[in-house]
């Protein structure tokens, strides 16, 4: 895709570079201790973002939005890559949820969108438990209508940011428990409700980004439903596709992009221990993320994007992260030990993060071969 | 969406059907599977030359008509098929191309006008010597030469007549028969500065990797078909999850061999450091391509040993691209050279300005 900027798209980025020369703090990522320090700038990141009219650039116009087309959403990566800017703290409730909400929601659900753009409400998604992970058809937490309430009893797990939200948008299953997909419905659910306990757990980081929530009789009014009940799970699917679309994998490419600069940076200064060509290697597979990430974003305005597609999109990015993870203990491991420090070290946890978040490496093969490929379905019916 | 039609429907449609014209040209040439002991020789391929001049398709290289864009496309078109053509085309259109740098030459004429067959020695573009011998040269027994030797910063073009002494090469490919030439006289045909040579260079690169990825999308192709429908314990062995995963990751892999090659083929005319992105794509997209041919080989059981099952022809030229000019670890170990000298890493996407001239719709920078 040759991409030649519009006055429009030209202006959108002059102005997101003059935002980010503005407010971006240097060494942001090294200053705090905990990950709730850490959190806790991030909120704050979020209402700059917001004061500077970047909070939500992706939202059409009519939700405050900037409308931001498929090319400026590629800009607004490639500029927070350039100045190692923060994500912010919300970006599941401006990504994944403000987007089922303007598509699906009621007026009174839409509501929240103002405070999501503003940053003053924090949001999060219930979407896997302990067995229903990969296997996401599979959950078991339930809502019962009893008057004028859901009743909502269960577990979630691997709750990102749930310790700072102040929403969660809960996956249910309001049909019989063998309903599978049929059996699902979406409901809006304040986590200050009596009956939630939120439980952080702790990666392989040392820190807590995902959870663990408990939903124990929690009552939540019925308009909180969105959509139809049992009629969940199409919205869901839509939901996993953007969870795995050019904007995740860009996001994930300006963090690919950073630790790959540092360890060039680092090469210069040790020529015995460069290893040039495991650095031309990786150089290739990270610079091609962009223009995979491009033709889904150019697909997209289209109309042309096959299904399966964001899944050789997510495969492709991430497990270019895990294997730079890898050359970094293989290739650059002074740098990543002493130079890098505790950034250097969290980085290479987090790259085993992304090939198993979003669906596993193994679910898009999975996709990838059936959707895309159109390989034979290798369901049979049990002997 | 088919998965084939997913890497082709980027193309205008005028560009989409000049290209389908030549891939059935192409076809139509290709001719039978060559026998185990079957040597090509350079008079029949002179002849399949011959049959693509008369369609136009040499001066295709060179016309002004022609964007980088469609010529890249059409040298994947030439090698998106499981039976590689026995024809050095990739040599032959590259030694016009360098060339026409030059602003014309009897031989780029005589070319043309098929008195002769040039080939470019792409070895020695690539890593030039003194020209007392040569790199691998497809048909070089009989083909005139167009051969690079160091001079100052640059390089000097000469011109090798048929009749040097000529040893055959040991390679894996057999429809493409090299040899290297000891030549005993040459012609000076003209120099090349840095920067022309440089772009020649980039140039090479860029068309092998799309050779590169238009075989690799055969291969893949072929190795889907024969998964889906190749049957044991009474299904489709394409329905097992061990071979889907295999097949999820070679596909990804020329897909994404596939979009290098575009971007190369559309941002070479304008790069900052062409070079460096000609090491790109054929680093990557030869990696891709045999990583895929590798594993089409393995996914076709043991058919995919057999001479008959034939998709070792692919296997074989992708081995023989990626080897010749430079390797796949020697494009990698001068992208990570390039990349630890440059004051600032240059990123892909269009929208980065340190990697490319931008313009406005207007046509202003």
């Amino acid at each position: 895709m040759r991409l030649q900027l519009t006055p429009a798209q030209r202006a959108f980025q002059q102005d997101l570079r003059a935002f980010y020369e503005r407010e971006v703090q240097p060494g942001w990522r090294t200053r705090y201790k905990t990950f709730e320090e850490l959190g806790a700038y991030l909120l704050d990141w979020e209402k700059v973002l917001y004061r500077g009219n970047w909070s939500v650039p992706t939202w059409p116009a009519e939700f405050d939005g900037r409308g931001a087309d498929a090319i400026e959403r590629a800009i607004f990566t490639e500029e927070t890559a350039r100045f190692d800017a923060p994500e912010g703290l919300n970006r599941l409730g401006k990504r994944l949820v403000a987007p089922v909400l303007m598509r699906h929601g009621t007026d009174a659900q839409r509501s929240h969108l103002a405070r999501i753009r503003s940053g003053e409400e924090v949001w999060c998604q219930g979407f896997s438990e302990p067995n229903a992970g990969s296997d996401l058809v599979n959950i078991r937490t339930a809502a019962v209508r009893d008057g004028s309430d859901w009743v909502i009893n269960g577990r979630k797990i691997w709750t990102s940011f749930a310790q700072f939200a102040d929403w969660v948008m809960l996956l249910v299953r309001t049909g019989a428990a063998d309903s599978r997909a049929e059996g699902i419905s979406i409901i809006l659910v304040s986590l200050d409700t009596p009956g939630i306990e939120i439980s952080p757990i702790q990666t392989i980081a040392g820190r807590s980004e995902f959870n663990e929530v408990s939903f124990d009789d929690v009552r939540v009014p019925l308009e909180n439903l969105v959509g139809a009940e049992n009629g969940g799970w199409p919205i869901v699917r839509s939901v996993l596709q953007d969870e795995r679309g050019a904007e995740f994998c860009l996001a994930r490419y300006t963090d690919i992009r950073r630790i790959f600069e540092d360890v060039t940076s680092y090469a210069k200064t040790d020529a015995d221990r460069s290893y040039p060509g495991r650095i031309g290697a990786d150089y290739a597979r990270i610079y091609t993320i962009q223009l995979l990430a491009s033709d889904l974003l150019d697909r997209g305005q289209r109309d042309a994007t096959p299904e399966g597609l964001e899944s050789m999109l997510k495969l492709y990015t991430t497990e270019t992260w895990r294997s730079l993870g890898d050359d970094q203990v293989h290739y650059w491991a002074h740098d990543l030990f002493e130079r890098g420090g505790k950034e250097g070290l969290e980085d290479y946890y987090e790259s085993r993060h992304y090939t198993i978040s979003a669906g596993t490496s193994e679910i898009q093969r999975n996709l990838i071969a059936g959707r895309l490929l159109q390989l034979p379905s290798s369901r049979r019916s049990a002997p | 969406m088919r998965f084939d039609d997913l890497l082709d429907d980027w193309l205008e449609t005028d560009d989409r059907e000049l290209l389908d014209h030549f891939g059935e040209l192409i076809t139509e040439i290709v001719g039978a599977r060559l026998a185990p002991d079957a040597e090509p020789g350079f008079d029949d391929m002179a002849k399949r030359l011959a049959r693509i001049r008369e369609q136009g398709w040499l001066d295709f290289a060179v016309e002004k008509d022609t964007t980088d864009t469609v010529y890249f496309e059409a040298l994947k078109r030439l090698h998106r098929r499981t039976t590689p053509l026995a024809v050095p085309l990739l040599e032959v259109w590259s030694a016009l191309r360098v060339l026409s740098r030059l602003g014309g030459s009897d031989l780029l004429e005589r070319t043309l006008a098929g008195e002769c067959v040039t080939v470019l020695a792409i070895d020695d573009l690539l890593r030039p010597g003194d020209g007392s011998g040569t790199g691998w040269i497809p048909f070089g027994d009989g083909a005139t030469v167009l051969l690079a030797v160091a001079a100052g910063d640059g390089v000097d073009l000469l011109q090798v007549e048929p009749g040097s002494a000529a040893v055959p090469v040991s390679h894996p490919d057999p429809t493409l028969p090299a040899f290297t030439l000891s030549p005993a006289s040459t012609t000076t045909v003209g120099h090349l500065d840095r920067a022309g040579w440089e772009g020649a260079r980039a140039e090479v690169l860029v068309a092998q990797a799309a050779a590169l990825a238009g075989q690799a999308q055969a291969l893949n192709t072929d190795t889907v078909a024969y998964i889906t429908n190749r049957v044991q314990f009474g299904v489709p062995v394409g329905s097992f999850q061990a071979l889907q995963h295999r097949a999820a990751d070679i596909a990804t892999e020329v897909y994404a061999a596939q979009q290098v090659s575009i971007h190369a083929a559309e941002a070479l005319g304008a790069h900052t450091a062409p070079l460096a992105l000609g090491l790109l794509a054929k680093a990557f997209v030869a990696k891709a391509a045999m990583k895929t041919a590798s594993e089409a080989i393995q996914l076709h059981g043991g058919m995919g040993f057999t001479w008959e099952g034939g998709t070792h022809f692919g296997l074989k030229r992708s081995a023989y691209l990626a080897m010749s000019g430079l390797s796949i670890a020697e494009c990698e170990e001068g992208l990570g050279r390039w990349a630890i000298d440059a004051p600032e890493l240059l990123w892909a996407g269009g929208l980065d300005d340190r990697g490319k001239r931008e313009t406005m719709e207007d046509g202003t920078a």
